[in-house]
């Protein structure tokens, strides 16, 4: 087992005025530490823009929802990967904006330490869901997307290789073997990166 | 609730028509194409109005105001939601059939005449037959990726079920392209196996490489 994520994003208490929610991307960012509230995924790995989702959705069956809060307050915003953002949508089983999960249905805030507890990791990287509430997150944010296992071996080994080569240049290596094996392993990995993020 | 349908024709009389005669069954958003229209603009303002299905008139070029046609709206629509539900309305029938690859959305434009109650009732029950079939096969996909998953994180899934799953990824991909990501090519659990053996020979060189810089 891995575990689903090691740290709790936790939002600033951010009170300016600002026009529009978009505005606050760059605080999001920051407090998000730049994943994606929801499944955890990294922003700098993908070639599509993180977006800005509302906890509590601004509308449902095209109508206003959200009256306790501003569109542009900070308390209500998720920095959220796209998958993430689009499968959420306007999901809200309660149907109450002041009760966000009711009969293990609906969401708890990412910023909440009791998010983390909902879900867990193999050892692949896919998520899997820990709780029944968990578990009608997983399958309302679609957190089974391959995607998500992608990214999180990606992640994995961009740590990895930071080791290696940290360890290479302290010791320069004259084991020929060793290294054909890591070029091989890279060339591999390269290509298949490519492959990966080809538009 | 009614669905919303926008409705898209270069003529102010056949805009009006549609909405006086569907506005009880449907949410109408009526899009005028003007002069300055291009197909990429009426794409935009199509899916900014978030409806649940889209009617075109075939022939928006005949008052020359633009040079593309319905058609070219189906393609463009298609291009970015394969499976979006898109009713063609048209006078022309013979002519939009010879331009179009999916001729089973065509329907006589003279249906809003009014002259027939039942040619009106069968387009409107087509129209909502249309959406609601996208939404089933929608929510048919879910819950049979949600089965799969379900059954992949318990236990594991036969060779055909891994196929299958792998399927219906990329056909939920294609049903809500909003939620892509990835290419299709790459969601094979092979490729992910690949990725996690990367992974796994890193940290096996990993350990080879501390062991030698300890000596």
């Amino acid at each position: 087992m891995s575990i689903f994520r090691n740290h709790t994003p936790k939002r600033r208490n951010i009170n300016g005025n600002v026009n529009t929610y978009g505005d606050h991307r760059t605080d999001l960012k920051l407090d998000f530490k730049d994943r994606c509230g929801y499944c955890n995924d990294v922003d700098n790995l993908r070639f599509i823009w993180f977006e800005i989702d509302h906890f509590i959705p601004k509308k449902r069956n095209k109508k206003q929802f959200l009256t306790i809060k501003t569109e542009t307050d900070y308390s209500n915003l998720v920095y959220s990967c796209r998958s993430c953002n689009n499968a959420k949508r306007n999901k809200w089983p309660s149907n109450d904006e002041n009760v966000p999960n009711i009969n293990n249905e609906g969401f708890i805030d990412p910023c909440d330490d009791e998010y983390n507890s909902q879900f867990n990791r193999l050892n692949s990287g896919r998520i899997t869901p820990e709780t029944d509430l968990g578990d009608w997150m997983y399958n309302a944010m679609k957190l089974y997307k391959p995607q998500h296992e992608i990214l999180w071996n990606i992640e994995q080994l961009h740590e990895l290789i930071k080791e290696v080569r940290a360890l290479v240049a302290k010791s320069p290596n004259d084991d020929i073997d060793l290294m054909k094996r890591l070029i091989k392993l890279y060339n591999t990995y390269d290509d298949y990166i490519q492959k990966l993020f080809k538009h | 609730m009614k669905y919303r349908i926008v409705y898209i024709d270069e003529s102010d009389a056949w805009l009006n028509t549609f909405y006086q005669t569907f506005k009880a069954d449907f949410e109408i958003i009526r899009i005028k194409v003007k002069e300055d229209s291009t197909i990429n603009s009426i794409i935009e303002e199509i899916f900014k109005n978030e409806p649940d299905g889209v009617v075109t008139d075939y022939l928006l070029d005949e008052e020359g105001q633009v040079d593309f046609n319905g058609n070219q709206i189906v393609d463009a629509i298609r291009k970015v939601k394969p499976h979006f539900p898109i009713t063609m309305l048209t006078s022309y029938e013979p002519q939009a059939i010879n331009h179009m690859e999916d001729v089973h959305i065509i329907n006589g434009k003279s249906d809003l005449d009014g002259e027939s109650e039942e040619a009106l009732q069968i387009l409107k029950s087509k129209i909502q037959h249309d959406i609601e079939s996208f939404y089933r096969k929608l929510s048919t996909t879910q819950s049979k990726i949600e089965e799969l998953v379900k059954k992949k994180n318990e236990s594991e899934l036969e060779p055909q079920e891994e196929e299958n799953l792998t399927k219906l990824f990329i056909l939920m991909d294609e049903l809500e392209p909003e939620g892509k990501e990835i290419r299709a090519n790459l969601i094979k659990s092979e490729s992910i196996t690949k990725l996690n053996d990367f992974v796994i020979e890193t940290k096996e060189i990993l350990e080879e490489l501390r062991k030698r810089s300890k000596k």
